[in-house]
């Protein structure tokens, strides 16, 4: 295909608005798929992403299409993760297009997650063509998301093309549009290759898998490949495009997305960001944006069962083949045995993994609350990377404490502007600025401590606005902080896992939100149960949970026994997802009740 | 080999269902009940030879329901002849009938009397009038006081009260003056057990529409201190969770239950445990009269079901789980083989060891429950 035949281009959009299936009904117009083959949302093929609504890992397709000027045209839809977790995936897919869609909905309009991506998309000189979706609705406006997209976004509206993914109404409209407005890719096919890897996945028979956009130069089988980032080598055995389905080709040139597979065992290898390049004739410098995978909160996986253990570790090393941006590394904790660091993401990168061992793999977990990673530096001038609050040095032994910032960007109707401000106050943040996207609506900006957004900040903000906030946020670097580590002691024996890192300010109360949590999450058991809260040996919040009071079958109805024993194993039952910690029954909710924990 | 084994005998009729009650029993009529004397004696034909033949004669007769007292005498009569060809009734050491105050007579008592009856169990449950008909019961405390003098002029030197605590509207007062009026009737033996509200039954429908107000969790653990602490000082030591007696008056076929013994239960509904194995009668009435013989079903269990139904049921009693008879059964030691669940239950002070048994404490028998689950599974 001619270079200038082709569009590269991805689908920008709030959850919900409709992103998913749009990009269903462009294959489906363009033919990509047979009916048969045509599932709802096809791009999203994972269960749980489609439960879910979003999308986790990017999937591209190509399409087909024969433009109203009588030409054929290659689209590649390159699909994008829709989730703030994914900030840096996003950005690397958006490096792969050269003009996006930006899909609003016509009775909701600009969210923050969606004016986040589309500065991205700017920042990598995407053009952009609006979309207003949903029409069909009746609370439809699509001149007051017109005027929106214009206030907020800054684009031009006038263009927007107005659709109805539901009813198919506008999609030929979309097709033209991204033939016509849409620009095709620079023609640099003299040049050494550079290719950008914007995603990667495992295939049982290919390897490790990477999902490319030739910037510069072409890549034909065989050839000896180079990934700039990692100085890897490999030879091509396979190249191919998705339609969804992947198809085999010969080669890929200037301006295509394709896939590349070259017998690589670990997805780990093959780095979202990475330039590929020609082993003998290498580009002088590789695309830039490249960023090593930087997990941003960590919890501990345990199993409840500690037999466990290998299944964990076989279904975490199968999952992370498939998953470059999961870490995972032993762990032991006294309270809850053996089991695994893991870095996420975020908290939607946790969710999922954590769903995923419990569904696909059948186990059953304990998760602690999750941490930021904390830099410590000590007395001795040693530095430290603290992901786990009980690894935390002694406080004697400790100069100073840095945490993870992010820049949080809030999107809220105005009259919401005060408990936005109240509740990221109450988080520790400092403001950097407030912008009105139009008479109704405002961008608040605040410096927060990631430790904070990982709390009850989202949950927080969304009931204070009646659901209409939204958020977005990206790490903007390490700050001091005096931050103490409060440990809980149940039974007067300190539990490693509920450890946490506050602000030193906060500690006292959170400490008693903490105790009051556990003490609702923690059922009765056979004798009382203390549960304290400590800083150090100083312990600053108790409650008690009372001894079961009583618990007696009452009668043998003449000698029916197995009927009592049914009620005792029934009653066990219920304590099955509970883990031992010394003598007390720890459910597993209690391992996330800092996280529930309201002052 | 003499063994110690008993017969349970189901009478599965009462005049009115007790709101409380899951059990299986249906309201009587006239036929129904003469079809099943029938049934009962075709299934005690069957069955008693055989088992006799295996361990040789029983030592206990339990007739329980449902309210056997609600049977005519000539019913009664039938069942004990029917038992009479396979041993002489006076051979039984214990032979009990259980009665409700409102169906006995002095006929009927005296007529249990002479058929070598020489225990009898009352259903009192309560001496308060307006409990007993908040729980469906059909007599007075008056009744339940008369039919027990009556039962002492009868001759009857064993006699037991079935008292129940935590009903609706029940304070702990009440339940002290149940205590106190039973006492003064100088029964042998007392069972007192908590209210345990059993789904479908009338009572738990009026506690859902709120027609009637159960005691508080807090007010439910008091009555069982004060049913625990009151009967021993009034003479009737505790000789399981629920269980308590004058000296020598435990209820003979109840231990059975308790200690690992065979016992075989004839009637509908009636639980069998023979060689190590449980067997259930079914359910249905008209099936049991259809085909009495064949209307046993063994229980499906593994091994650890039978043991851990061996360690709950032992640990009901006050003297515990014998450590010997344990080992002999199951080849391994007690400590050894619960190591973890043994150390966590003694250092949290719920159970005790001694030289030959191991038992809960107080505070265990109070939170039996719990105590039992640590041995579910738990095996090492």
């Amino acid at each position: 295909m001619e270079t200038k035949r082709i569009r590269n281009f991805s689908i920008i959009a709030h959850i919900d608005h409709g992103k998913s299936t749009i990009a269903d009904r462009l294959i489906e117009k363009t033919g990509a798929l047979t009916e048969r083959e045509m599932e709802e949302q096809v791009l999203d093929s994972m269960d749980l992403e489609r439960e879910r609504g979003i999308t986790i890992k990017a999937q591209t397709a190509r399409l087909k299409y024969k433009a109203k000027d009588g030409e054929e045209y290659e689209l590649n839809l390159i699909d994008t993760p829709g989730h703030v977790d994914f900030h840096y995936e996003v950005s690397r897919a958006l490096a792969a297009c050269d003009g996006a869609l930006l899909v609003v909905d016509a009775t909701q309009g600009v969210e923050a997650q969606t004016l986040a991506n589309v500065y991205l998309a700017l920042e990598n000189d995407l053009e952009i063509v609006p979309v207003i979706n949903k029409i069909d609705l009746p609370s439809a406006d699509p001149e007051r998301v017109k005027r929106e997209i214009e206030s907020a976004v800054g684009l031009d509206a006038s263009d927007a093309v107005l659709a109805s993914a539901k009813t198919g109404e506008g999609i030929d409209d979309i097709l033209e549009a991204i033939v016509n407005l849409l620009p095709p890719p620079k023609e640099e096919s003299d040049k050494p290759l550079r290719a950008l890897i914007f995603d990667s996945y495992f295939d049982s028979y290919k390897g490790a898998v990477a999902l490319v956009r030739v910037m510069e130069g072409e890549i034909r089988k065989n050839a000896k490949l180079k990934m700039m980032a990692t100085g890897r080598e490999f030879e091509v055995t396979e190249i191919g495009s998705f339609t969804p389905a992947p198809v085999k080709l010969d080669a890929l040139y200037t301006g295509e997305v394709g896939y590349i597979a070259g017998s690589i065992k670990l997805v780990a290898d093959v780095r979202v960001g990475d330039t590929v390049t020609e082993a003998e004739r290498e580009a002088t410098e590789p695309l830039p944006g490249y960023r090593g995978v930087t997990p941003m909160v960590f919890s501990g996986l345990y199993p409840v069962d500690a037999a466990d253990y290998e299944n964990l570790k076989d279904a975490l090393e199968k999952l992370s083949l498939n998953d470059a941006s999961l870490s995972y590394e032993p762990e032991t904790s006294a309270a809850l045995g053996f089991g695994f660091r893991c870095g996420f993401l975020g908290l939607l990168h946790m969710d999922v993994i954590e769903e995923r061992l419990e569904r696909e793999y059948n186990l059953k977990l304990i998760i602690t609350a999750p941490s930021v990673v904390y830099r410590v530096t000590k007395t001795n001038g040693e530095v430290l990377n603290v992901d786990n609050p009980s690894k935390l040095p002694p406080a004697t032994e400790i100069a100073m404490i840095e945490e993870p910032y992010v820049k949080a960007s809030v999107i809220v109707p105005k009259d919401y502007v005060g408990k936005v401000m109240e509740i990221s106050q109450d988080k520790r943040g400092a403001f950097k600025s407030m912008d009105y996207i139009d008479a109704e609506r405002v961008t608040i900006t605040y410096d927060i401590p990631l430790n904070e957004i990982i709390y009850d900040y989202f949950d927080r903000l969304k009931s204070a606005t009646r659901g209409y906030a939204s958020l977005d946020y990206e790490l903007s670097g390490y700050r001091e902080s005096n931050l103490v580590k409060v440990d809980i002691l149940l039974n007067g024996e300190p539990v490693d896992a509920l450890s946490a890192i506050v602000h030193k300010e906060r500690a006292a109360s959170r400490g008693r939100a903490l105790v009051s949590k556990l003490k609702g999450t923690i059922p009765q058991q056979m004798f009382e149960i203390p549960i304290q809260a400590a800083i150090g040996s100083k312990i600053i919040a108790r409650e008690n949970v009372r001894a079961r009071r009583k618990d007696v079958l009452a009668k043998c109805y003449g000698g029916d026994i197995t009927r009592k024993r049914k009620l005792l194993e029934k009653q066990k039952e219920g304590k099955k997802r509970m883990k031992a910690v010394g003598s007390v029954e720890v459910p597993q909710e209690a391992f996330m009740a800092i996280l529930k924990a309201t002052e | 080999m003499k063994t110690n084994w008993g017969v349970y005998v189901h009478i599965p009729f009462c005049k009115r269902k007790c709101d409380y009650c899951d059990f299986v029993s249906f309201v009587n009529n006239g036929d129904t009940v003469t079809e099943y004397i029938k049934a009962l004696a075709l299934e005690i034909n069957y069955r008693m030879p055989k088992t006799i033949e295996k361990y040789g004669k029983p030592a206990t007769l339990y007739i329980g329901g449902g309210t056997p007292s609600l049977l005519a005498i000539k019913e009664i009569d039938k069942i004990f002849s029917v038992m009479g060809k396979y041993t002489n009734i006076a051979d039984f050491e214990e032979i009990t009938i259980e009665a409700n105050p409102e169906s006995v007579t002095r006929e009927k008592l005296t007529f249990y009397k002479n058929l070598g009856v020489n225990r009898v169990s009352f259903g009192a449950q309560s001496f308060n009038d307006n409990i007993l008909k908040r729980i469906g019961r059909l007599h007075t405390a008056k009744e339940a006081v008369n039919a027990v003098t009556l039962a002492k002029e009868v001759g009857f030197d064993n006699v037991s009260l079935d008292l129940m605590y935590a009903l609706p509207g029940e304070a702990l007062t009440d339940l002290q003056s149940n205590i106190e009026t039973a006492a003064k009737l100088e029964p042998e033996h007392i069972s007192a057990y908590c209210l345990t509200l059993e789904e479908g039954t009338p009572l738990y429908k009026k506690c859902n529409a709120g027609e009637v107000v159960l005691p508080t969790e807090e007010s439910e653990s008091a009555m069982y201190d004060l049913a625990v602490t009151m009967l021993p000082k009034l003479g009737f030591q505790r000789y399981e969770i629920s269980n308590f007696a004058k000296q020598g008056k435990h209820s003979r076929h109840n231990m059975l239950y308790w200690t690992d013994a065979t016992y075989l239960g004839v009637g509908l509904s009636a639980a069998s445990y023979i060689e190590n194995e449980r067997f259930k009668n079914v359910n249905d009435l008209t099936e049991y009269i259809v085909n009495p013989i064949m209307s046993r079903i063994k229980e499906e269990r593994n091994a650890s079901d039978g043991e851990f139904e061996y360690i709950f049921l032992a640990l009901r009693t006050v003297k515990g789980l014998n450590k010997n008879h344990y080992a002999t059964k199951y080849g391994v030691e007690f400590k050894k083989r619960y190591k973890k669940s043994l150390a966590k239950l003694t250092s949290a002070r719920l159970m005790i060891e001694d030289d030959e048994y191991f038992r809960l404490t107080e505070r265990g028998f109070k939170v039996s429950n719990e105590v039992f689950g640590e041995f579910i599974g738990a095996n090492e």
